[in-house]
């Protein structure tokens, strides 16, 4: 049991649900997901972000649209589908009682 | 002094010195294989291929005009390698699913005397190209000749291995990073050596240079 492959499964999991956060409520383009997540340090390696890009794209959760940029070639700018916005709150809700449980059981031990 | 090929990613255009380049080349090559030939992979690939693209542009200045090896390693670094990928999503189905590696007929042009085609064939069956040369020479002989038109038939027909995955997949190896990379060794190796010769030979005087 290595430690640091728990930890890449924890953030994994919650790595889907920073992405919908980040998108929430304006589109963005992966290089400014990337800056939210980095800082955050969500992720390691820039190159994990495009395929899950893609599948929650794929899944129906995010639909893109190119735009032109002033510098450079037009850029993918994702956005949160309806099914998306739906996903997020349910994930919300889970984080929410995840949160939750983990402080429960931290206090009882306490 | 060093030279550049002109490569597009993207969209845009790039002077990439040789060294980064074959760097690059192979990178690209280890991801395509990675996320697989089909339209998600593709996708991805175009993705990110837009974004090294970013880094590069957001790299070049008026006295830096060309992407150097650095440059390269410090992209991959931060992109990352599908090794780093498959570390950080170890319970996903992987990708590399995709990427069964299969053995594909080429002619090689290595082990070429005419179009390379016995050459490729012994590599795909794992055999000694003098021995599939025999076996050719017999069969021209029993079929009275129909096998010079199936030879040529192939020929026409069968790709050339031209580049280092190419070769790879022609003996069924695994087209990774690191196999990529130990063939490049290989070859620069071999042209070290020939160069050498080269040089014994009295060819090349240093007065030219």
């Amino acid at each position: 049991m290595k430690i640091e492959n728990t930890k890449a499964q924890m953030r994994k999991g919650v790595l889907e649900y920073c992405i919908l956060l980040i998108l929430d409520g304006k589109p963005l383009y992966a290089t400014n997901i990337l800056q939210g997540l980095k800082e955050a340090k969500m992720i390691v390696v820039e190159g994990t972000l495009y395929p899950l890009l893609t599948r929650l794209k794929n899944d129906g959760l995010l639909t893109y649209k190119w735009e032109e940029s002033t510098q450079g070639p037009p850029r993918k700018y994702y956005e949160l589908t309806a099914s998306g916005r739906k996903f997020l709150k349910e994930l919300e809700g889970s984080w929410d009682e995840l949160v939750d449980a983990v402080g429960m059981v931290k206090q009882n031990r306490a | 002094m060093k030279k550049t090929y002109t490569i597009h990613l993207s969209g845009t255009v790039f002077h990439i010195e040789d060294d980064a380049y074959e760097v690059l080349q192979k990178y690209l090559i280890s991801l395509k294989n990675y996320f697989g030939d089909n339209d998600e992979g593709k996708e991805i690939l175009a993705d990110i291929e837009f974004r090294i693209a970013e880094i590069f542009t957001a790299k070049l200045s008026d006295d830096k005009k060309v992407i150097t090896l650095e440059w390269v390693n410090e992209t991959v670094e931060t992109m990352g390698t599908p090794e780093n990928f498959t570390e950080e999503d170890d319970n996903e189905q992987p990708f590399g699913e995709k990427t069964k590696r299969k053995r594909r007929l080429y002619r090689d042009p290595e082990e070429q005397i005419l179009g390379g085609v016995c050459g490729g064939l012994a590599a795909y069956f794992n055999m000694d190209p003098v021995v599939i040369r025999l076996i050719g020479v017999v069969l021209f002989f029993i079929t009275s000749g129909l096998a010079l038109f199936v030879y040529l038939i192939l020929w026409i027909v069968v790709p050339k291995a031209v580049n280092a995955a190419q070769r790879l997949e022609m003996r069924g190896e695994e087209v990774t990073v690191k196999n990529i990379e130990k063939f490049i060794k290989e070859e620069v190796d071999s042209v070290k050596e020939s160069y050498k010769k080269f040089r014994k030979s009295g060819f090349f005087s240093k007065n030219k240079a």
